[in-house]
């Protein structure tokens, strides 16, 4: 990649490409604004309208998850990412961070699962999967691979070195 | 306001139709005057309006007091978050991908809705008859995919939320108000797609279907203000040469993203794609687990139908233009027969392919009259309520070959739980409007 900015060098095509899309984009902007304005308006006229929508669990809700994520579950990501950057060794860093990261959407997506609470007396193909099993051995793979692939970079590191 | 620099204005012989140009907004024109009064009054109208605009703009641009320093604690204070990852181009990114995302789910969802709740222009075919089973497979994974995207988005611009002071002036205000809604809609959407999918509704204090659909629109409407405010830093990022530096660098974080939403695709894509059912340990469902080795939303005990529907006295009852009739089993059997093999394509993601036997629908709209080709249908399950106790079967539908009232699945006489005695089957539609336990059919001819 050259060091340069492409706008450096006005004979590019990418030039004046770029500014006929800053010039387009002097219009777009302001209708993407109020195009997105009208529609989180058409959003709330319809749901208290349509007569369908609980108007108290559904807001109660879109504030609690906000919270929750914000105020709870982010800050607990973050003091995971201290703890890490405080006791792993920088050698090991960045593929604990990577299986942490995937370990953890994983994870979310899974809980529900391993819960179970959906599961139902009468009807045994909903939540079929031993979940909490399946989450075990998904995340024994993440950090294989991820802690593997560490590992046989510095052995070709090591060799190109040698 | 539309600048129409060559547009002709001494034409004011007809003032309606000249109406107001740049020139008289702004007061410049001399010859307001020979307009006679409507002109002038559209001209003062229209300034007002602009100087109220005007005002407007300028209220939303003015300064807001500084809070007191000693609030700025904790989060707030300068260099709160160490992490040298956090740049524009990581979150434009992720920004662009999450808004890729979002668009499927948006689209795919929409028409979900529409299929279900069709408007007088909406038109939806019965073939390919697997559509509906990709938009929906589509939906439910990219959501799922979605959940590392949005989380590695809001971990880029949490700093962000403690940003000192809070507003600089209440435009900055109102654009936090309108990242809240963002921000709240998006996480509303995944978590309740995720509960939604493993069945879980105590969590929610809602109906989830309206909820999820209205909150959609919420969360495309912020998504495009955001992106209409954000568009310069948006492009600034992404133009800009990347600088490279010794870090478990962007790409690293990128990549680290990408295999989540990897993983959790290949882990839950099972339940609509067969071939990947045995690594997806984590699909709701199975395509081959229930009875007849096809899962099951809605059980008949679930239902309330279990007596009514193993009543020897069990009638289909038809009705259209040309009269009644009242199918007993047997008489059913007694019918042409043919065999399908059609998907049941659920709402929540998952789908299986059956291979079903039974009656024509257009067969028994033309036994009572109507005409197969121009004619559309209610069919009625033998519940006693519920949202999905009827469904409508619009003409592309009713006039397939495919579409059954299918009395068998896999040879053997549909199971109780899986619509017995008679139940709808009909390509590219959700599993929801393949109504079980038909007791009634009316046939309406189209004019």
């Amino acid at each position: 990649m050259s060091a340069t900015r492409p706008e450096d060098e006005p004979g590019r095509s990418g030039y004046r490409a770029r500014h006929e899309m800053r010039a387009s984009g002097s219009r777009l902007r302001p209708m993407l604004i109020a195009g997105g304005v009208l529609v989180m308006v058409y959003a709330l006229v319809g749901a208290v309208t349509g007569g369908d929508v609980n108007l108290v669990g559904v807001p109660v809700f879109l504030v609690a998850v906000l919270v929750l994520h914000d105020g709870v579950f982010l800050p607990v990501v973050l003091g995971v990412g201290a703890l890490v950057r405080r006791f792993v060794s920088e050698r090991w860093r960045s593929a604990v961070r990577a299986a942490a990261v995937v370990s953890l959407a994983v994870s979310v997506v899974a809980t529900p699962l391993v819960l179970g609470f959906g599961r139902s007396a009468d009807n045994s193909s909903i939540l079929p999967r031993a979940y909490g099993w399946g989450l075990i051995l998904i995340l024994i793979v993440i950090w294989g691979v991820s802690l593997g692939i560490r590992k046989g970079l510095e052995r070709r590191r090591r060799r190109n070195v040698g | 306001m539309v600048r129409d620099p060559g547009r002709e204005v001494t034409g004011a012989a007809d003032p309606e139709k000249t109406g107001p140009t740049d020139r008289e907004e702004t007061g410049a024109a001399g010859h307001l005057g020979t307009g006679g009064p409507e002109v002038e009054a559209v001209g003062r109208r229209n300034r007002l309006g602009a100087d109220g605009l005007r005002r407007a703009v300028a209220w939303l641009r003015e300064p807001l007091p500084a809070p007191p320093e000693a609030l700025r604690r904790g989060p707030l204070r300068d260099g709160a978050f160490p992490s040298k990852l956090r740049s524009t181009r990581l979150t434009s990114q992720l920004g662009v991908a999450l808004g890729v995302a979002f668009a499927i789910c948006f689209v795919t969802g929409l028409l979900s809705h529409l299929i279900q709740h069709p408007p007088f222009w909406f038109w939806w075919p019965a073939r390919p008859v697997g559509l509906y089973r990709f938009t929906q497979g589509l939906h439910v994974a990219t959501g799922l995919a979605c959940v590392p995207l949005l989380g590695a988005k809001l971990w880029s611009v949490y700093p962000r939320l403690f940003s000192w002071p809070p507003a600089r002036d209440p435009a900055a205000a109102l654009e936090r108000l309108s990242i809240a809604a963002l921000v709240s809609a998006a996480l509303f959407q995944l978590v309740s797609g995720i509960l939604n999918v493993a069945r879980w509704y105590a969590p929610m204090p809602f109906f989830f279907t309206t909820a999820h659909y209205w909150v959609a629109w919420l969360a495309i409407g912020g998504l495009l203000t955001h992106v209409g405010v954000q568009l310069p830093v948006i492009r600034e990022a992404l133009s800009r040469p990347v600088e490279y530096g010794p870090q478990l660098s962007r790409r690293g974080l990128l990549g680290a993203v990408g295999a989540a939403a990897g993983v959790i695709t290949v882990t839950t894509i099972g339940q609509t794609v067969a071939p990947l059912s045995p690594v997806s340990l984590l699909a709701p469902r199975r395509p081959t687990t229930g009875p007849q080795h096809l899962p099951v939303n809605k059980t008949a005990l679930a239902a309330g139908v279990r007596d009514s529907a193993l009543n020897p006295d069990y009638r289909l009852l038809v009705v259209g233009p040309a009269g009644r009739v009242a199918l007993s089993t047997a008489a059913l059997a007694a019918l042409p027969q043919h065999t399908v093999v059609l998907p049941i394509s659920c709402v929540e993601g998952w789908s299986s392919t059956g291979t079903w036997s039974g009656v024509r629908l257009r067969d028994l709209a033309a036994l009572v009259g109507a005409d197969p080709d121009n004619a559309e249908a209610e069919v009625e399950s033998l519940e006693a309520g519920g949202r999905y106790r009827t469904s409508a079967v619009a003409t592309p539908h009713l006039r397939d070959p495919s579409t059954l009232i299918a009395l068998r699945l896999r040879g053997e006489p549909l199971a109780i739980d899986h619509g017995y005695p008679a139940r709808l089957i009909a390509p590219n539609r959700p599993g929801v409007m393949q109504t079980k336990w038909v007791g009634r059919i009316t046939v309406r001819g189209k004019t």
